[in-house]
Parts: C-alpha cells; structure tokens; sequence
C-alpha cells in the first residue's frame, strides 16, 4: 500500500472519528427526542427486548449459578472453607459473571436484534418514508429503542444475578453438598447493598453501550440481505469489545467507592 | 429456537458423512481456520486482556478484605483460570464473534438463494459450507482459548505487580495445576470449538425469508452459540467433578 503506516494511521483515525462522531450524534438526538418519545413504541420495545427474553436469561442464570459454583468450589476445596462458598460464589456473581456474561449474550439477543432491525427498515424505506411524511424516526423509533433495551438489559441483569444465586445455592448443595442454610448464611454475612447495587451499576452502563452501539450500526446500514447480516455481526463484536474494557474502568472505580 | 440438540447432531453427522464421501474441501477449511481463528483474535485477546486486568482488581479487594496478601490467592488463580475462567470467558468471547459472522454469511447465503444455486451446480452445502467451518471451528477455537487464557494470565502478572505491589509471578506459579486441569481445558477448548459453529450454521441454514430473516438468524447465532458455551461449561465441568479429575 501507498504511503505506509502513516495512511494506515490517518485512515484508522478517521474511522475512530467517524465512529465517535455517530455515537455522538445517537445520543444527542435520543436526547434531544426525549420530550416527543413515543411511549407506545416504548412499551412495545421493553416487551420485544426484555420480557421477551426472560426464558433465555434465567436459563441462563441457572447455568451461570451451576457454573461459579463449580469454580468457587475449587478454592474452596483446597482451604477447606465449605462455609465460605455463598459468599465467594455469590460475590463473583453478583460484582463480576452475573453483569459481564448477561450482556455479553445480551449483545446477541438485544443488540444485534436491534441493529438488525433497523437496518432492515433503514434499507426498506421505511426510515426515509417516515421523514416524508413529516415524523421524526428518533421521536417515533429510535429513541424508544435506546431508552427501552437500556433498561431491558439492566433489568434481565437483575433477574440473572437474583436467579443465579438461587441457583448457585441449588448446585451447591447438588454437586459439593453444601447445606442452603449455611451457603446463605455467608452470603447475608458477607455481603451486602453494596455488592448488588455495584453489580446493578455495571448493567446500566452495559445496557447503554449495547443499545448506542446497535442503534448506531442499524442507522448506518446500506445494502441488501448481506448488509443486515454484517451490520448485526458488527454490531455484537464492538460491543463486547467495548464491555470487556468498560468492565475494567467501572470495576476499577467502584471497587473505590462501593 | 431454531436450534436444538438434535438438529445440531444431526448437521454434524450429514456434514461429515457427505464431505468424507466427496472429498475434503482442504483449501476451504485453510481459509475457514484464518477466518474463524486469526479474525477472532483481536477481540479475543483484547477482551481477555482487560478480563485479566478486572480479575486482579477484584481479586485485590477482597484480599484487602481477607487475607491481606495478594500474592497467596496466586497459585490458586492460576488454577481456575486455566480450568473454568480462561476457557469460559475466552470461549464466550469466540462465541460471541463467530456465531455472528458465520450465522450473518450463511443466513445471507440462504437467503438470496446462493444455497440452492450450489445445490443446483451439483455442489452441497453440508459438504462446501458447513463442514469447512465446523473443522475450522475445531482448529481455530481451542487456539483462540490457548492465547487468550495466556494473555489474562500475563495481564494478571503484569497489574498485580505494577498497580497492586504484589509479586505477580505467584500468579503464574503452576504449583496446583495438573494434568487433570490441563484434561478439563482441552476438554472445554473442543467442545466449544464444535458447539459454536455448528449452532451458527445451524440457525444460518434456517433462515426463511428477506433481510430481516438474516438479521433473526444472526441473533439465534450468538445467543445460541454463547449458551452452548455455557451448558458445556457446567456438563463439563461437573462431569470432571464426579470423576475426581
């Protein structure tokens, strides 16, 4: 190629331009439709993102429970602690896989489904015909669907960290016969608002980059059928790699303050 | 869901049986490896970067909380990351990417009838499509896993020594890790590494309809694909705990 790294640089800056200048302009136009939001929209996207989706997360949260008791189970064994593992599974559910591993798969189940479908209606038509006749598609469509997966995702992820720990103490006493009474007993001891609220935290900001970054890869789509496909593609692979280094700074500071 | 258990037996015993009978597409699954494997890698390894990174931040505080040392908890780490949480979170990470690439390329093919114009030139798609991919799938995941577990546990060394002030190789220390460790991350690397691109082929060749079945079929991907990481994750898992591995 011509030119070298210092093209590769220029290009890759001007794509991260590019990519901040449009997440930008989601939020400022979400905002900006918050007074006109359409709250039937509203309704119908936290039914089609989050109740939809109960199933699948508790599902979820049932192998997430059987799955960290298994890992906390491995310290455990070795320091003999049995009456530890509530707190060190419900600690590392509650702060950590119940937040990172919901969202991750919520990426698939909301994120890409929302990128998708717009770009199925940006690519139909329907967005530019919906301009021609005088609405505003941020009012009507697109704001619902930011505000509405947000608080879809943060709400699964309560019903996946109170779920796993159910379902944690549940394999616990399976697998390694660990009593509920005392698995509960060093989770009350051990833990507290802080924990959960920490954890709640996390989903709220997960919820948000999801829903922004979908939202952005949907309105930006052109093309056919493929283009749908790539754009949801797209959509899933930079948002769990946006959540695995927000992870890190919000982990980070709320280990500070929480 | 457009993808059960049976469905996907039934794919990897059609894929297999039919590209054995026709020859094995070689130059095919070279390019599957790279594109499953090698374009995973940078979300991969970021990702498992910062995952090692969270994991010493968390593993500080509560040593703050308990023991007073971070050190102490190293060997014990390093143990877990290599049996549960390298594999896992890696694992999710691939899922996450390829059950969206491969699930978007197959649906888009279906959709616009490429499927059935390779059908009609006497080609076939369980033999030229799916099982490049599963054996691509096969190579490319358990080294994406080896790479990534490895990246955590050198983030892991590297923050707990310069931002925590503990002696970070404890976190490298193979004191406790044996071979049955070793058994349970291949174990998980493979079964991952079959799961996740059979679900996603799986959910590409349902697809019915127009752009908006591709976008479905994208979605059933990964949700499915990352969910077969998990079930495996905990079957696996609790398996080895039965036998005493």
């Amino acid at each position: 190629m011509s030119g070298g790294p210092f093209r590769t640089i220029g290009r890759s800056a001007i794509e991260l331009a590019n990519h901040v200048g449009g997440l930008g302009l989601v939020i400022a136009r979400t905002v900006r439709a918050l007074p006109r939001l359409d709250p039937r929209e509203l309704v119908r996207s936290v039914v089609h993102f989050g109740y939809d989706a109960i199933p699948l997360v508790v599902a979820l949260a049932v192998f997430i429970g059987g799955i960290l008791v298994l890992f906390a189970n491995v310290n455990v064994q070795r320091y003999g602690a049995k009456s530890l593992i509530g707190w060190a599974a419900g600690y590392t559910i509650l702060r950590e896989f119940g937040p990172l591993l919901t969202a991750l798969v919520m990426t698939g189940r909301v994120g890409a489904r929302n990128a998708a479908e717009l770009a199925s209606m940006n690519i139909g038509g329907q967005l530019e015909g919906l301009r021609g006749v005088g609405v505003d598609p941020f009012a009507l469509l697109v704001a619902p669907r930011v505000i509405a997966s947000t608080i879809a995702i943060a709400a699964l992820g309560l019903v996946v960290n109170l779920v796993a720990v159910f379902s944690a103490a549940f394999f616990g006493q399976l697998i390694i016969a660990v009593d509920p009474g005392s698995f509960f007993r060093s989770l009350e001891q051990m833990l507290g608002w802080r924990d959960a609220l920490a954890g709640s935290a996390k989903m709220v900001a997960f919820g948000l980059t999801i829903s922004l970054i979908s939202t952005r890869a949907g309105l930006v789509a052109r093309g056919g059928a493929r283009a749908v496909g790539r754009v949801a593609a797209v959509a899933v692979v930079a948002s769990s790699a946006l959540l695995t280094a927000l992870d890190y700074g919000i982990t980070v500071a709320l280990e500070r303050v929480l | 869901m457009a993808v059960s258990p049976l469905q996907l037996a039934i794919l990897l015993g059609r894929s297999t049986r039919r590209a054995l009978r026709r020859g094995v597409p070689r130059g095919e699954i070279v390019r599957q490896v790279h594109e499953i494997g090698f374009r995973s890698l940078l979300l991969v390894f970021g990702g498992m970067v910062f995952f090692g990174a969270v994991m010493t931040a968390h593993g500080a505080y509560q040593a703050r909380k308990v023991v007073g040392d971070l050190s102490i908890v190293g060997p014990a780490y390093f143990e877990v990351l290599i049996r549960e949480l390298g594999p896992t979170i890696a694992g999710i990470l691939a899922a996450v990417r390829i059950g969206a690439a491969i699930s978007a390329e197959v649906a888009a093919m279906q959709v616009t009838e490429q499927l059935d114009a390779l059908r009609l030139s006497a080609g076939d798609p369980y033999a030229e499509v799916a099982f490049p991919r599963i054996v691509g799938g096969l190579i490319g995941v358990p080294a994406l896993l080896v790479i990534g577990t490895a990246a955590a546990t050198l983030t892991t060394v590297v923050v707990s020594t310069y931002a925590y002030g503990a002696d970070g190789t404890a976190f490298m220390d193979p004191t406790f890790v044996d071979l049955g460790d070793i058994f349970a991350f291949f174990a998980k690397a493979l079964g991952y590494g079959l799961a996740i691109p059979l679900a996603a082929v799986q959910s590409g060749f349902s697809a019915r309809g127009g752009p908006g079945a591709v976008g479905a079929a994208t979605t059933t991907g990964v949700v499915a694909s990352c969910m077969l990481v998990l079930i495996l994750d905990l079957l696996i898992s609790a398996l080895l705990f039965y036998t005493g591995l």
